[in-house]
């Protein structure tokens, strides 16, 4: 343990810029995350698919995307779909869509509790059906709703976040629960998936609707690639027609899946790759410098000796190519920041220093 | 006021679930600040490591995070495949959750009066996860719970609760439920550990056992809760099939090894020292510092489970004697204790505590062999010279076909005993472990039961 | 006290073709945009800021609306409600509870006229602030909206995330939509990517003499014929040019009293007097002729010989929170529009006294830490001014933004 470093507070930081690997725990992510140019299409209205290699940002960017769509207020509505499971039914997809439609929208309530009670009967029955499928149950969930103190509570059980601002749930969170509660369904038959995509834009006021789709090599079953793109291939045949709508699939997948010709089969699905270099990733330290020190400074020269200069290029450019990628880069710099003397600074012999045989994860 | 548990304890039980007191002796290793992270670790040791010492630590320094402990176990039914098998492992896991919610939680002040939603994840909990019947399941321990704590959970369990979990709720709500109930009761997070993996072998059901690891940390999804994290303290055998999930090359879960310095050992056996005597020693005010931290550098490994075993009679000594033990007396008590013996036949090798020796020649290696399966026994040269060379347990009567004359092994049987020593005694002229007894034959001291 | 300079007045308006002829194609050939004006104090940004909103008011393809973080003067937009102007003073204060509410029906009242949804809430304001947030996302506005946001770099963290949050973000929801920030100091950290990206322009000063006669024209200044010496001694920003302008003193003292309100306006308020104040201001003469940025170790012993440590760090931290220094790659640099008249007034008035001691003490400076960096020589050889330099002129291009802040 290095009893001598320094504090962040005396270099300049409000927080530990490189103290995060995880996005979905990095509360700063906002604020830093590098979108390189050629996935910036990720944010725009058409279906996508993001290839990186393992560790090349893609849950970031997925994040990334969820917040900057929940920031415009739902007008273009963010779905998160992370299978839970793996399941050989080439209709999975579809509930598991469902499921976190269903989800989007009680988020999206909560969110702006006074909303429900403006909506005509026939509407509220439908939101109603749609909210049936949620996991645990409505019940379970208005309970939630009910008792609950805090938004966070419900963001946390249900995996999503809010779309507003507010963080208290009050006495208009209890009257849409009692309200959802009482409400009759009806006889009618569930909505489909696509009534359920058209009531987001005609009640909530929804222009695109913009699927993110994560996760699907996540299981023993999809390693392989050709597994994995069988899985998948449902999805891409719905694509076409959900563009139709504004309804845009993001899918998020490995790398080893790009060049496979039937993922170019689905003409209407554009493509791009996260790839990092080295500006790229001299990027990353700067901009997690800049929103750490409040905006005072972007560079770690600015915490160094005098006589060292482009400190980030420097770093990134020691990454042996395998390990081009925002995490070594990151890790790199909260090593050096750790080892950085009292009363110091970065060194070059520090920034040059040879690096230990096998590297932490953390 | 503490009670200090007697020196023979404090160095020798090395259980560490059975010490209490752990938390005043605890040296942390260097991994330590990586395990009490809240993403997922997986620390590999040897056994006798401190892997459970790190574990009950962990525990400990984290009072708000509920730490329920599975201990992984073959799956009798017929296990499944893949993601359906990291379902069924889930399934022991929710288990070892609930039955630490219940013992260990103190739910029924915690959560006092539960809200509707929570009562309702709760009793799906309990009637879902146990092994039967879970009113039963409680009668069956008594006194673990008061009847306070009784009482509530028989009301709870009486409450007529919608199911909140249906057939399709995948593993990660469930997991995300759970963390509700336990996020309810006031605790900031779940890390799920797992221990005790070293009784699992790959000749018993170590595979069945691995595989379910393998299965877990190849789900991402179920490393991927907020709140949730798998702190797994496994043997470092188990590398082989862990590291190459994709939790691991995924960075969902961090791979980390339970190494000590010599000096975090040192360290380690001072405070325990000091523990004991009640008084604050270092090596140095106990004996010789030099000549007995080298011995136990050259025996005693890179775990604590030996460092401490070699130290605990060095304190009995000091305790007996009422002074520092001086460097004779220190070089006297090493002769004294030497490290324990162990063969290791599978690569014809011989342990001394920790220090592996490998002994190349196999007619050597069964001398030693003879001599460790028959403990206690004066080894005469005929016998030694009959096993090694003809794997004959007794001696043959000379006219049998095997029988050869003295005259033509003795030179030979000498030069092997000498080559021996050479290899494996700390001073090949005054050997401890293979010792003469002049007219009569060889005998193997100092052999690990 | 020194408000009287914070004035706009169309008429008085000059040079800024440039910036203006920029903006007004890149609203006509783009659906969208986020443009943002840096400049130093006195640089014109305000203004700059005004006469864009006054040009695009007469537009009836863009509904501009003009938000004003920092008290100013605009009389000509008195009553025009889609103009807001904070009431506070410096700007440095949260909003209050009501503000943000008020700025945001305001604003959806001048982009479209829908009704408000009110919360049956017991935090009233909270739950107004997010439903408006959520209207203005909706905006069915068919003119588009052209958003400009005056000084937010300056303004309090809090005031500028919540208009980033309530504001920006929902109204950036829209197909068309522009958004044009100004400011000075530290660039803010935004978490939306159009920020992040957005074009930015540097606002430099006046750059030939003729602008200076122009603008004392405009003003109807009696000193319409000194136009040379205030323009060599103002640098060119057109505040200092203004305030010199409406002086009667001698170029020196009417130099001495602009300076005295820039830096008194920018400091906080228990600064601005007193023994503070000229403690401050003799250690900001000291940086004026400091060329290179510094860091606090470079600088201490040349501010304070006597008790360095504790002082710097105070000094630098006011300095950094008045927006009078900011951060520049290696280490801290006094505002140009401060620097560079200062330099001027120095030479002015203490050809025959401080200046030469101050130069003689930072080259000492400047040798002690040549010795004790040999690497870094070369920079530290730049540390002091060549005799007589008053900051050379910087080039102007037609087109004032450089493609993207990160290119």
């Amino acid at each position: 343990m290095t009893t001598a470093k320094r504090g962040l507070p005396d270099l300049g930081f409000a927080f530990d810029p490189f103290e995060h690997l995880d996005s979905a725990r990095d509360v700063h992510l906002q604020s830093y995350m590098v979108i390189p140019r050629a996935v910036e299409s990720a944010l725009a209205e058409q279906p996508l698919a993001v290839f990186a290699q393992p560790g090349g940002g893609k849950s970031a960017l997925r994040i990334y995307a969820s917040n900057f769509y929940r920031d415009s207020r739902g007008v273009r509505f963010p779905i998160t779909y992370v299978p839970d499971g793996y399941s050989a039914d080439p209709g999975a997809h579809f509930s598991g869509i469902e499921t976190s439609l269903a989800r989007a929208v009680l988020i999206y309530l909560v969110s702006y509790p006074d909303l429900f009670s403006s909506y005509d009967t026939a509407t509220r029955r439908e939101i109603k059906r749609i909210l049936q499928i949620l996991p645990f149950g409505l019940d379970f969930n208005l309970g939630l709703m009910q008792s609950a103190r805090f938004i966070t509570d419900l963001e946390q059980t249900l995996g999503v976040s809010a779309f507003s601002g507010l963080k208290e749930m009050g006495m208009s969170h209890r009257d849409l629960g009692r309200e959802l509660q009482a409400l009759k369904a009806g006889a009618a038959a569930r909505p489909s998936l696509d009534d359920q995509f058209d009531l987001l834009k005609t009640a909530f006021g929804a222009k695109s609707i913009h699927l993110l789709v994560d996760g699907l090599d996540g299981f023993m079953e999809t390693s392989s690639a050709p597994a994995l793109l069988k899985w998948i291939e449902p999805l891409f045949e719905a694509l076409q027609n959900w563009e139709a709508k504004n309804i845009h699939l993001k899918v998020f997948l490995p790398m080893d899946i790009a060049d496979a010709p039937s993922v170019a089969r689905f003409g209407a699905l554009r493509t791009a790759t996260l790839a990092w270099d080295d500006h790229l990733l001299a990027e990353i330290i700067r901009k997690r410098v800049f929103a750490a020190s409040s905006g005072v400074f972007d560079t770690l020269d600015a915490i160094s000796a005098p006589d060292v200069r482009g400190s980030e290029l420097t770093l990134a450019r020691q990454l042996p190519g395998d390990r081009k990628l925002p995490r070594h880069i990151i890790m790199k710099c909260k090593k050096i920041i750790d080892q950085i003397p009292g009363q110091g600074w970065i060194t070059n012999e520090l920034l040059n220093a040879k690096e230990a045989a096998h590297d932490g994860i953390l | 006021m503490k009670t200090v548990p007697p020196s023979e304890v404090l160095f020798k039980t090395l259980k560490a679930e059975n010490e209490t007191w752990l938390g005043d002796v605890f040296v942390p290793p260097p991994v330590f600040e990586r395990l009490a992270s809240d993403h997922s670790v997986i620390l590999y040791g040897e056994p006798g490591s401190g892997k459970t010492a790190a574990r009950l630590e962990l525990m400990k320094r984290s009072p708000n995070v509920f730490t329920p402990l599975w201990k992984p176990e073959p799956i009798m039914e017929t296990p499944a495949t893949g993601t359906a098998l990291a379902a069924q492992s889930m399934g022991r896991v929710l288990r070892a959750c609930v039955e630490a919610l219940i013992w260990e939680a103190g739910l029924p002040k915690r959560l006092n009066e539960p809200p509707g939603f929570i009562a309702s994840a709760l009793q799906w909990f309990l009637k879902t996860c146990l092994p039967y019947d879970p009113l039963a399941y409680l009668q069956n321990q008594p006194g673990r719970l008061d009847g306070d704590e009784m009482k509530w959970y028989e009301k709870l369990l009486a409450e007529n609760q919608p199911s909140v979990i249906t057939e399709q709720t995948g593993l990660k709500d469930r997991m995300q439920l759970l963390l509700s109930i336990v996020r309810h009761a006031k605790y900031d997070g779940l890390w799920v550990m797992a221990d005790e993996l070293e009784r699992w072998d790959a000749l018993r059901a170590g595979e069945q056992v691995e595989a379910q690891l393998d299965a877990i940390l190849s789900t991402l999804v179920l490393l991927d809760v907020p709140g949730i994290a798998f702190k797994l303290f496994l043997p470092s055998s188990l590398r082989k099939v862990v590291g190459k999930t994709s939790g691991v090359s995924r960075r969902r879960a961090a791979e980390v090894d339970l190494e000590w310095t010599a000096g975090d050992l040192k360290t380690m056996l001072e405070r325990r020292a000091s523990y004991a005597l009640s008084s604050s020693v270092t090596l140095r005010s106990l004996c010789d510092e030099n000549l007995f931290d080298g011995w136990l550098r050259e025996y005693g490994g890179s775990a604590p489970r030996d460092w401490l075993r070699f130290t605990a009679p060095l304190i009995a000594e000091f305790q007996k004697q009422g002074k520092r033990l001086s460097a004779d007396q220190t070089r006297a008590f090493i002769l004294r204790h030497p490290a324990p013996l162990r063969l290791g036949r599978d690569r014809r090798e011989v342990w001394l505590g920790k220090k592996c020796i490998p002994i190349g020649s196999a007619y050597e290696f069964r001398i030693l062999d003879y001599l460790a399966s028959h403990p206690g026994k004066i080894g005469s040269l005929e016998e030694l010279y009959y096993y090694a060379q003809a794997e004959l347990e007794s001696v043959p009567d000379s006219g049998e076909p095997k029988w050869v004359p003295r005259k033509t092994w003795r030179a030979a049987m000498d030069t092997m005993i000498w080559r021996l020593r050479q290899k494996m005694e700390p001073n090949p002229g005054e050997p401890l472990y293979l010792v003469t007894h002049h007219g009569k034959g060889l005998e193997l001291l100092h052999v690990e039961a | 006290m020194t408000e009287y300079y914070k004035i706009y007045r169309s008429a008085e308006f000059v040079n800024r073709h440039v910036e203006l002829d920029a903006i007004q194609s890149r609203l006509r050939q783009n659906t969208r945009g986020a443009f943002i004006f840096e400049g130093e104090r006195g640089a014109g940004k305000t203004s700059l800021m005004f006469e864009i909103f006054r040009q695009l008011s007469a537009q009836k393809e863009f509904t501009p609306f003009f938000i004003g973080l920092f008290r100013y003067s605009a009389p000509e937009f008195e009553g025009d409600k889609k103009v807001w102007i904070r009431e506070e003073k410096n700007g440095r204060d949260n909003f209050q509870p009501g503000e943000m509410e008020a700025l945001l029906e305001q604003l959806a009242g001048a982009l479209g006229d829908r009704p408000v949804q009110t919360g049956n809430s017991e935090n009233k304001t909270e739950y107004l602030k997010e439903y408006l947030a959520r209207d203005l996302a909706r905006n069915p506005a068919s003119a588009a909206p052209v958003l400009l946001v005056d000084s937010i770099y300056e303004a309090d963290e809090n005031v500028r995330t919540d208009v980033e949050k309530y504001i920006v973000a929902p109204l950036l929801a829209s197909g068309r939509v522009f958004v044009i920030l100004s400011g000075r100091g530290k660039r803010p950290v935004w978490s939306r990517p159009e920020l992040q990206n957005a074009e930015i322009a540097h606002l430099l000063p006046l750059k030939n003499k003729e602008q200076v006669r122009e603008q004392l024209e405009k003003m109807k200044s009696k000193r319409i014929d000194e136009y040379e010496t205030i323009f060599d001694l103002s640098g060119g920003y057109p505040l200092i040019v203004r305030l010199m302008g409406s002086s009667d003193k001698s170029p020196e003292l009417a130099l001495y009293d602009a300076l005295e309100i820039l830096i008194k306006d920018a400091l906080p308020e228990n600064a601005q007097g007193g023994q503070e104040f000229d403690d401050i201001r003799t250690q900001i003469e000291k940086l004026a002729l400091v060329q290179i940025p510094f860091r606090i170790p470079d600088v201490e012993n040349y501010l304070y010989e006597l008790d360095p440590g504790g002082n710097t760090n105070k000094l630098v931290n006011t300095l950094l929170k008045s927006h009078i220094l900011r951060h520049e790659g290696k280490g801290y640099q006094l505002n140009q529009s401060i620097a560079r008249p200062y330099q001027k007034w120095l030479l002015l008035a203490g050809q025959n006294r401080e200046r030469a001691d101050l130069m003689a003490k930072l080259t000492e400076t400047s040798e002690r830490l040549q010795a004790q960096y040999p690497a870094a020589r070369s920079w530290y050889q730049q540390m002091v001014p060549a005799e007589g330099t008053s900051g050379g002129s910087e080039s102007n291009s037609s087109n004032p933004f450089k493609a993207r802040q990160r290119a």
